[in-house]
């Protein structure tokens, strides 16, 4: 294993525990997925494995070697993209993408090479010159995530990388982090996007306040949901909602939240509640419906909760439990 | 060596680009206040002898030195800790002394016009002459690196905050407590009264 992560606990001043007891091993090659609530303890888990955190307790190894007792070393074999948005004042993305891969160890040929790759994988040649100040939050954002690859070492973290990045881009970024795992980087990736992400990772660890409540590779994660269907519709009004849930049959009880309800079904029943939904439409009792397949972001609302979280995502929980 | 030089290389060059909007208004800004503090001093000292007029001419380029290396360097950091550079940059593969190094070289532009200046503004007002020893050059780099690594400990254990009252609590000592501008001697308590 590239990165292994034992027992590791982080305890700060007043005694808030960022991580608690957290285990987790990436491979070369492998490209894992990190989910979590804001404040779950993603961040202080990614800046213990950089150094830039002391671990209250527990082992990090990375290469075989400890981030606190091998520190330069360390630093040579991972990067990171760190949350904040980085300062670009006076510079422009090729200069800061090439003098971090030099930094990195990266020839000037190579350094120059693997900026002009990554700047046209990424669509973002028509800012490659201009200075920071100037630029959009997504392109500096990009500019961030370039810097982090274009030279990563044998880990790379990359932490919320799609964060004010357009779609069309972000396709492009999950691409180079596929890529980044087919060259033989471990990769980890802190995101939101659980949907986005599915596509590009390997495994995935949910973490919830500092501890690790699920890991595995998405469909693990799915395990009884990987056939599900699951219709949503929203009702005319309250009590409509409420009648509809009881005629429905599913493969477990509707779940009713405000107008809206939910029910698990059966592939094999879908033409059947299909015609049911539109009949009810047509009678004016239904203001829309749809059938979806659950997803990750369901399983993950579902096994984190949806504590601290908005009201839609409450909803969603409940929808999706 | 190798890789320090060429660490310290790179992360200079990775500072001069990101400072450069900014290192105009520095250089003015330290500009006038070493001019200021010669110009300042001397109405505040009326009746200046040569003695005086010699710490004040020694002592404003001194204070420029200080100004910089332990105020305005720290409080960029402050500034580069509250926007997640400094952990960013703390997270490079080099070594700490050529980051610590490369930050102090981008302040010594920042700190020589002023100087200049000030000794300028002296011979000017004061009618002086000076003779300018090699040894300025080992003297103006010590103090450079010694104020930096003062404001760098600075920022480093405090709070954004509580850095921007500490720096402006240093310019109030090195300006008036500090013995750069008079004798050491008149720290006499209490003061002796007639002189």
């Amino acid at each position: 294993m590239l990165l292994e992560i034992d027992n590791l606990t982080k305890v700060y001043r007043r005694g808030v525990r960022a991580n608690d007891g957290i285990s987790v091993q990436v491979d070369a090659g492998q490209v894992l997925g990190l989910l979590g609530h804001n404040g779950a303890g993603k961040s202080t888990l990614l800046n213990q494995v950089v150094g830039s955190v002391k671990p209250t307790a527990g082992t990090i190894r990375i290469d075989g070697h400890d981030p606190v007792a091998d520190p330069d070393l360390t630093r040579r074999l991972c990067s990171l993209q760190p949350q904040a948005q980085l300062p670009f004042q006076g510079i422009t993305p090729r200069q800061a993408i090439e003098i971090m891969a030099r930094i990195r160890g990266a020839s000037r040929r190579r350094a120059r090479q693997r900026t002009g790759e990554l700047l046209a994988a990424l669509d973002l040649e028509p800012w490659v010159d201009q200075v920071g100040q100037r630029l959009s939050g997504g392109v500096q954002r990009l500019t961030a995530f370039c810097m982090a690859a274009a030279e990563p070492g044998r880990l790379v973290m990359f932490d919320e990388p799609t964060n004010d990045v357009d779609p069309v881009r972000r396709r492009l970024l999950w691409a180079q982090v596929r890529a980044l795992g087919e060259a033989g980087c471990a990769v980890v990736l802190v995101t939101h996007n659980v949907v986005e992400a599915e596509r590009v990772v390997q495994r995935l660890v949910l973490l919830d306040q500092g501890r690790v409540v699920a890991q595995g590779t998405p469909s693990e994660l799915r395990g009884d949901s990987v056939d599900r269907l699951r219709l949503e519709l929203v009702a005319v009004d309250e009590a409509t909602a409420r009648r509809l849930a009881g005629e429905l049959t599913g493969a477990e009880p509707a779940v009713v939240a405000g107008r809206r309800v939910a029910v698990p079904i059966e592939p094999s029943a879908v033409a059947t509640i299909l015609t049911w939904a539109q009949q009810e439409r047509e009678a004016g009792r239904v203001d829309e419906f749809a059938v979806t397949p659950v997803s990750l972001e369901d399983v993950y609302i579902r096994l984190v909760g949806a504590e601290n979280s908005g009201t839609e995502e409450v909803d969603h929980a409940a929808l999706a439990a | 060596m190798r890789h320090w030089l060429r660490s310290y290389g790179l992360l200079l060059r990775w500072n001069l680009l990101r400072m450069r909007t900014v290192l105009p208004v520095f250089i003015s800004i330290q500009v006038l206040m070493s001019v200021g503090i010669v110009l300042g001093f001397s109405f505040l000292i009326p009746r200046h002898d040569q003695v005086t007029a010699l710490y004040l001419s020694t002592g404003a380029p001194t204070v420029s030195l200080i100004v910089v290396g332990m105020v305005l360097a720290p409080q960029l950091v402050s500034q580069m800790k509250a926007r997640g550079l400094f952990d960013y940059q703390r997270a490079l593969p080099v070594p700490r002394l050529a980051m610590l190094a490369a930050d102090a070289t981008v302040w010594i532009p920042i700190a020589l016009p002023g100087l200049a200046a000030a000794l300028v503004a002296a011979a000017l007002r004061f009618d002086l002459s000076f003779a300018i020893s090699p040894l300025v050059v080992p003297a103006v780099l010590l103090v450079m690196l010694v104020g930096v690594a003062v404001g760098y400990g600075i920022a480093y254990l405090a709070s954004p905050e509580v850095t921007s009252v500490v720096t402006n609590l240093i310019i109030l000592i090195a300006l008036m407590f500090s013995p750069v501008n008079y004798p050491a001697d008149r720290w006499a308590w209490p003061s002796p009264t007639g002189s």
